[in-house]
């Protein structure tokens, strides 16, 4: 698992590094971070699914969206925390702007620190692709950027049958 | 031991491991594919792309929203597409996202091999509009024909997505008629298939029994396919299921395009009329869109040959009668007229596994204006696409392409329950695209019969089982995808019941139809 996420992580810095200059990103990327998403327990106007906080980017309108967030600094190998960290949040097309919050989860025996935030995908929120820029800005004025790739689908009915 | 027989040895040696070398470079040669991306033929019924192909423009950093009513529809359905908060007073381009499918071969001389599907994104315009002096637009359109599932749309402003919407395009599946007699023809249409794999196979049950695979990948989403009402007088139930390969895929709904899952109609059987006539349903005629024909290899033409031939028919079962006529051969001389085709198989082989064989079919004489016009007859043997080759003194002169169909030899009206019966048939071919043909008995999946060994000649050993009376058995196209296999070519080995409107072998002039047989079955 250690190595699935060294893995991830080495993917999500190399995705980092190669992302583009989007309108005003910044020159130097001196961050790593390793980005994911898993389905929230309070769904609003979506059925709660048999498991909760398991990983997929496929959310039905009215899902939890749980982003997820662990990075370093690439100076220092510092972890990114409230102690180094301006600032971070989640952009996504048509919403404000989602504050990323440093905490602890899991049960007290196996509690695991990483940056979280949640989004409800609002009913009406455009079906299919859409890229979450994670923003992260550090005390010392570096920056950490990822744009993630998720899909909005629409609840289904099923279909009777004719 | 003398130098120079040490000398000769080494040179063995390294000859041996040179030629060792070579062989095993050949071999790779011949395994490895030479992708061919083929483009689509038209297909009558197909929907066109739904707009100009456009440039999607690239994301802007502050991208919002569309709002699209409604956003799950099926094609032709009135939608409004409406953005605020965008640049005030600029031309608006709605970029509706979708792609271009198209199947890739490798055509060699000696056969085709299919290696799968290409799938190309692309934008096209949907609409234009203006945005008001507060930055909103609205424009009303209708929901394209076109591949189902989610589109993307994109609300373009001089180069830049300032907005993006989506809208799920939905599959719709009928049947006609929905009662009749067992063996009546049940046309199913289809329209919205996906275009990503996972949404680009729909697979065919019938009371939950396999009869095969479905796509509509040249033809933009759209569909229509016939299987024939089996079983007992009363209610059948025929699946569309999601697939994303050949079988359905059972938990569609928790997959990431749940909007593939299956659609159930109901079909009534009303009596057993007897079994009804021998059927052979022939694939939609389509100009093929490449050239390459297996045996036909213009580089063993004669270089300073100016003759060229015609043939009065491109296409005929074994033994068809067909003229050849010529133009620019050696005035007055003798002419050999060639059957080029292959003997091999896939099976038992290691390095070359069949080769070229050339067999005589005629002789005449060129006039003296070098002219020629002379019958012959297609010989007995493998289907698919043959050389006919014109020699004078041992020079190829020219040759002209045919195409075997395959054909209906014999099959038994009347069989016991519980005995075995052989259905024949001829011109089955040997490339990956027309070697094989698979076998549906009442509508499921039992097997499928090769006719590369036995030359072109498919003996299928079945065997009569159900109740007595009609029982239905349909010989359909079959992508086979062994020997050589290659990394995931979807639809291979399963029955391709979309053969008529969507196949592979289309665009290369593979004219394969599915022969639709009943027997009676009697205590």
């Amino acid at each position: 698992m250690r190595r699935l996420s060294l893995l991830a992580g080495i993917v999500v810095a190399l995705g980092a590094l190669v992302t583009p200059a989007l309108a005003q990103a910044p020159q130097k990327l001196a961050v790593f971070l390793y980005v994911d998403t898993v389905n929230g327990s309070r769904p609003v106007g979506a059925k709660l699914r048999p498991l909760s906080c398991t990983q997929t980017n496929t959310f039905k309108r009215g899902e939890q969206v749980v982003f997820r967030i662990w990075g370093s600094e690439a100076e220092t190998g510092a972890v990114l925390s409230t102690e180094n960290v301006k600032y971070a949040y989640v952009k996504l097309p048509g919403q404000p702007n989602l504050k990323l919050n440093w905490g602890a989860h899991g049960s007290p025996a196996n509690r695991v620190w990483f940056w979280t935030t949640p989004w409800i995908v609002p009913a009406d929120y455009p079906l299919g692709a859409i890229t979450a820029r994670i923003v992260f800005k550090t005390e010392a004025n570096t920056f950490g950027l990822y744009d993630y790739q998720m899909t909005i689908v629409p609840t289904t009915a099923k279909k009777k049958p004719r | 031991m003398t130098r120079a027989t040490r000398t000769k040895q080494r040179t063995r040696r390294a000859f041996t491991v040179v030629a060792a070398a070579a062989s095993v470079l050949l071999l790779q040669s011949v395994a490895a594919a030479d992708p061919t991306v083929v483009p689509a033929p038209f297909v009558p019924g197909t929907p066109p792309i739904p707009g100009a192909i456009t440039d999607p423009g690239k994301p802007a950093e502050n991208m919002k929203t569309l709002k699209t009513t409604p956003d799950v529809a099926v094609a032709g359905t009135a939608v409004k597409l409406s953005g605020t908060g965008l640049p005030a007073g600029k031309d608006v381009t709605v970029v509706w996202m979708t792609a271009y499918v198209r199947y890739v071969l490798d055509p060699k001389p000696d056969s085709v091999d299919y290696l799968g599907r290409k799938v190309d994104k692309i934008g096209v315009v949907l609409a234009t509009a203006k945005t008001d002096g507060s930055g909103t637009f609205t424009v009303s359109v209708k929901a394209p024909k076109d591949f189902g599932g989610i589109h993307d749309i994109y609300a373009v402003v001089d180069g830049v997505q300032v907005a993006k919407g989506g809208f799920l395009l939905e599959r719709t599946v009928t049947i006609s008629p929905k009662r009749g007699p067992v063996g009546t023809p049940i046309k199913v249409t289809v329209v919205g298939m996906g275009s990503p794999t996972y949404e680009s196979v729909g697979a065919v049950l019938y009371d939950n029994r396999y009869a095969g695979a479905v796509s509509a990948n040249t033809t933009r989403g759209v569909t229509t396919f016939t299987i024939r009402a089996a079983g007992p007088v009363g209610t059948h139930w025929i699946e569309y299921a999601g697939s994303s390969h050949t079988v359905p895929y059972l938990n569609m709904e928790q997959s990431p395009v749940p909007w593939t899952d299956g659609h159930r109609l109901k079909f009534t059987v009303t009596k057993d009329a007897g079994a009804p006539a021998l059927w052979v349903e022939q694939a939609a005629r389509v100009r093929p869109t490449i050239s390459a024909r297996t045996t036909v290899i213009d580089a063993d033409v004669w270089s300073e040959s100016k003759a060229s031939a015609q043939i009065d028919s491109q296409k005929g079962t074994i033994l068809s009668k067909v003229n050849v006529s010529a133009t620019g051969l050696t005035p007055s001389a003798a002419v050999d007229l060639l059957w080029s085709s292959v003997v091999g198989n896939r099976v038992n082989c290691t390095g070359q596994c069949w080769k070229f064989t050339s067999q005589p079919i005629g002789r005449a004489t060129a006039g003296a204006d070098g002219s020629l016009r002379t019958p012959v007859t297609i010989p007995d043997g493998l289907g698919g696409w043959h050389a006919i080759q014109l020699v004078q003194a041992g020079k190829l002169m020219a040759q002209v392409p045919y195409f075997v169909k395959r054909s209906f030899v014999s099959a038994p009206k009347v069989v016991k329950a519980g005995q075995p019966f052989i259905v024949e048939l001829k011109g089955v071919g040997w490339t990956q695209l027309d070697n094989t043909l698979a076998v549906t008995y009442d509508n499921s999946y039992i097997g499928y019969a090769c006719g590369f060994n036995s030359n072109g000649y498919v003996r299928v050993q079945l065997f009569a089982t159900g109740g007595p009376g009609t029982h239905l058995i349909d010989l359909y196209p079959l992508l086979y995808t062994q020997q050589p296999a290659y990394p995931y070519p979807q639809l291979g080995m399963v029955p391709l019941l979309g053969f008529a409107r969507d196949a592979p072998g289309l665009a290369a002039g593979y004219d394969i139809p599915a022969i639709r047989l009943a027997i009676k079955v009697v205590e």
